[in-house]
């Protein structure tokens, strides 16, 4: 579960491609990738969050002193937001490539 | 850990009921128990008792068998005089057993042990269900 | 953007709780039904607020030295320490009650868990992931 940790930090990463975005086309993109950057951040966050409490929740039943439920609704509640973040960083990529590929 | 601990709790209810239908099985065994000789007194009915305890770990109360208390009836006595334990009247003392009580309370220490048992058995299923949200 | 913040699966979760506190105290109950003295208790039904940091949940305890259900459990949410108010159940209660809660209880738990489930499920097939 330090693997949590690690995707997160490569995910923040690629938030930069929505910042590159902006930055080539400031007219069309930029409010555009702005807001994919946001939504982005957002799901970055909101994964960063729940694997966190998802890691803790780990630790402490190996330990032996979690509450099953928590562990698992913690766990069951992580993996629903990595999907849901990596959905996220697929579309914006997707929608990126297809400005990219627009005639100027 | 909340299971966990329900278990427990539950656990010890199994333990005291157990002990407790070991006790009745003895008092059954020696309802008819006089003794050797006379001016002795013949087998005493055993009662249990009950008590609870307030275990910080699990946070729950639970309950523990007290004491054996003899049961303080008068003896029943019945008219014998061949009888090596028979009195200067004849008299034999028999254990203040009574087959028919014993039998009842044996009975519903049986139906208490099979209620903690259903419980731990529910708990468990209900710890199941929960590693099962996890499952693919 | 949360998960958590589902209102759905926030109220779920706290019904896992709330059954599974339920299910110590029925434990409780059954094991002492012969303890002499011994009041059988029960739970308040769970506030189900949706709103965020549903504490609706109190923390009252009739005899402080009972039942504090541990407040901070490691990585739990601080807003969703979750506890619940215990109420004394008035005269004793028999076997057959308890046994037929006990069973209530378990069902409930089951069907709380399945909608938990499902609403995951739910979430990740909208994300165009799920199984």
């Amino acid at each position: 579960m330090p693997t949590t940790a690690f995707a997160a930090g490569a995910y923040a990463a690629t938030q930069g491609l929505a910042g590159l975005g902006q930055a080539r086309k400031p007219a069309a993109a930029g409010a555009a990738g702005g807001e994919f950057g946001a939504l982005l951040q957002g799901a970055v966050d909101g994964f960063a969050q729940s694997g966190r409490k998802a890691e803790a929740q780990a630790l402490a039943a190996a330990a032996g002193k979690a509450d099953v439920v928590d562990v698992v609704t913690a766990v069951a509640e992580s993996e629903a937001a990595l999907e849901t973040l990596v959905a996220v960083r697929d579309r914006v990529i997707a929608a990126y490539e297809e400005i990219m590929r627009m005639p100027i | 850990m909340d299971f966990l601990k329900t278990i427990s709790v539950a656990a010890s209810g199994l333990k005291v009921q157990s002990r407790r239908r070991r006790l009745i099985a003895g008092n059954i065994a020696n309802a008819d128990s006089t003794a050797e000789k006379p001016g002795v007194d013949p087998y005493r009915r055993k009662i249990p008792t009950f008590g609870r305890r307030f275990d910080r770990e699990l946070e729950a109360q639970v309950v523990e068998l007290g004491r054996v208390k003899p049961d303080p009836t008068a003896f029943r006595t019945k008219y014998e005089p061949g009888h090596p334990a028979a009195d200067a009247q004849g008299e034999v003392k028999l254990p203040n057993v009574n087959p028919v009580i014993e039998t009842m309370d044996m009975r519903e220490a049986q139906r208490s042990y099979e209620a903690n048992l259903n419980l731990i058995t529910a708990t468990r299923r209900m710890i199941t269900r929960t590693l099962e949200i996890l499952r693919v | 953007m949360a998960v958590t913040d589902l209102p759905l699966v926030a109220m779920l979760k706290t019904r896992l709780h709330w059954h599974q506190t339920r299910q110590k105290l029925l434990a409780e109950t059954g094991a002492n039904a012969d303890t002499p003295g011994f009041k059988p208790k029960e739970l308040k039904a769970p506030g189900l607020a949706p709103a965020r940091g549903a504490a609706a949940v109190s923390v009252e305890r009739t005899n402080a030295a009972h039942l504090s259900l541990a407040a901070a459990r490691p990585g739990e949410d601080a807003v969703l320490a979750s506890r619940f108010e215990v109420t004394p159940s008035g005269n004793a209660v028999s076997l057959e009650d308890e046994m037929m809660k006990v069973s209530q209880n378990q069902s409930d738990y089951q069907l709380a868990a399945s909608l938990y489930q499902k609403s995951l499920q739910m979430l990740r097939t909208a994300v165009g992931r799920g199984k």
